[in-house]
């Protein structure tokens, strides 16, 4: 067991979240995009997370030690779009409306947002709690024999 | 005669639970939110357990191809089996992760300050051989 894991474990999984909260960022900054590149409104993105998975480096250095018990924290898994159908608003004013007069609205909802976004920003800070008991840890251990 | 070393010893291992410990507490919370997650723990008896048996791994030596060797555990470290998967199945996300936060937290301060306790113990038996050492000077 290496003496800084813990600390790595805890910094992927504040790198993990940060990443959800950028997502979150661009989900709210085009909620109102009707025309991407492809010329299809936004579409909402999500962040899948995974349990990361142990590096060739850490599994060579498994064999060398004869332990196998180290863990990697998580990591995005991927970013997919979410298939929801886009919001239909009547606006025939609207240069994107079609011929009925209706716009199709990303499919970003503020409020989801928002609360993922409180709940990322939650889960970053028991990440850094994680990360500052460790830190305590490893101070305590240089105090042996003072 | 007693060795000098053997609670010092002891302590270690209390600590290198501890640690490792923290490190399982760590992962948990790091995959809060990664769908079909399970907690895990450590488990103190099976990971002494476990220390015991790698103490006394003693191997029969061969020296044919055809000697019948020692059951043996194959490579794989014994402490490995101290990591248990919570049962915590009845409390479930819809993501199949069955991480719970305040209980994790939790467990980690715990754990914290089992590590400070052990720690300090450990300091203190230092000191207590150092006093012998310098003749209580």
């Amino acid at each position: 067991m290496g003496m800084f894991d813990a600390i790595n474990i805890s910094a992927s999984a504040l790198h993990a979240q940060r990443v959800r909260m950028d997502v979150i960022a661009q989900n709210i900054a085009n909620a109102n995009t009707t025309r991407t590149e492809d010329g299809t409104p936004y579409r909402r993105k999500i962040v899948v997370f995974e349990e990361r998975k142990r590096s060739f480096g850490d599994i060579l250095n498994e064999k060398l030690n004869a332990s196998s018990d180290t863990y990697a924290g998580v990591r995005v898994k991927a970013i997919i779009e979410d298939t929801s159908p886009f919001k239909k608003v009547y606006d025939p004013t609207h240069p994107d409306s079609d011929q009925n007069g209706y716009v199709n609205y990303p499919n970003v909802d503020i409020v989801t947002e928002m609360v993922n976004m409180i709940e990322a920003s939650r889960a970053y800070e028991a990440n850094v709690t994680a990360m500052n008991i460790t830190k305590s840890m490893i101070t305590r251990i240089f105090e042996i024999g003072k | 005669m007693i060795n000098m070393f053997d609670k010092i010893d002891f302590y270690k291992k209390a600590l290198d639970y501890a640690w490792k410990r923290n490190e399982v507490i760590s992962n948990n919370i790091a995959n809060a939110d990664t769908p079909g997650y399970k907690a895990k723990d450590l488990n103190f008896k099976a990971f002494l357990q476990a220390y015991l048996n790698d103490q006394n791994n003693l191997e029969l030596i061969t020296t044919d191809k055809r000697h019948i060797k020692a059951e043996q555990s194959s490579g794989t470290s014994t402490k490995d089996r101290a990591i248990e998967i919570l049962d915590s199945s009845f409390q479930m996300r819809l993501d199949g992760n069955t991480v719970d936060i305040e209980q994790e937290m939790g467990k980690l301060l715990q754990n914290s300050l089992y590590f400070d306790g052990v720690s300090l113990q450990l300091s203190r038996e230092i000191n207590k051989w150092k006093t012998v050492i310098k003749e209580g000077r």
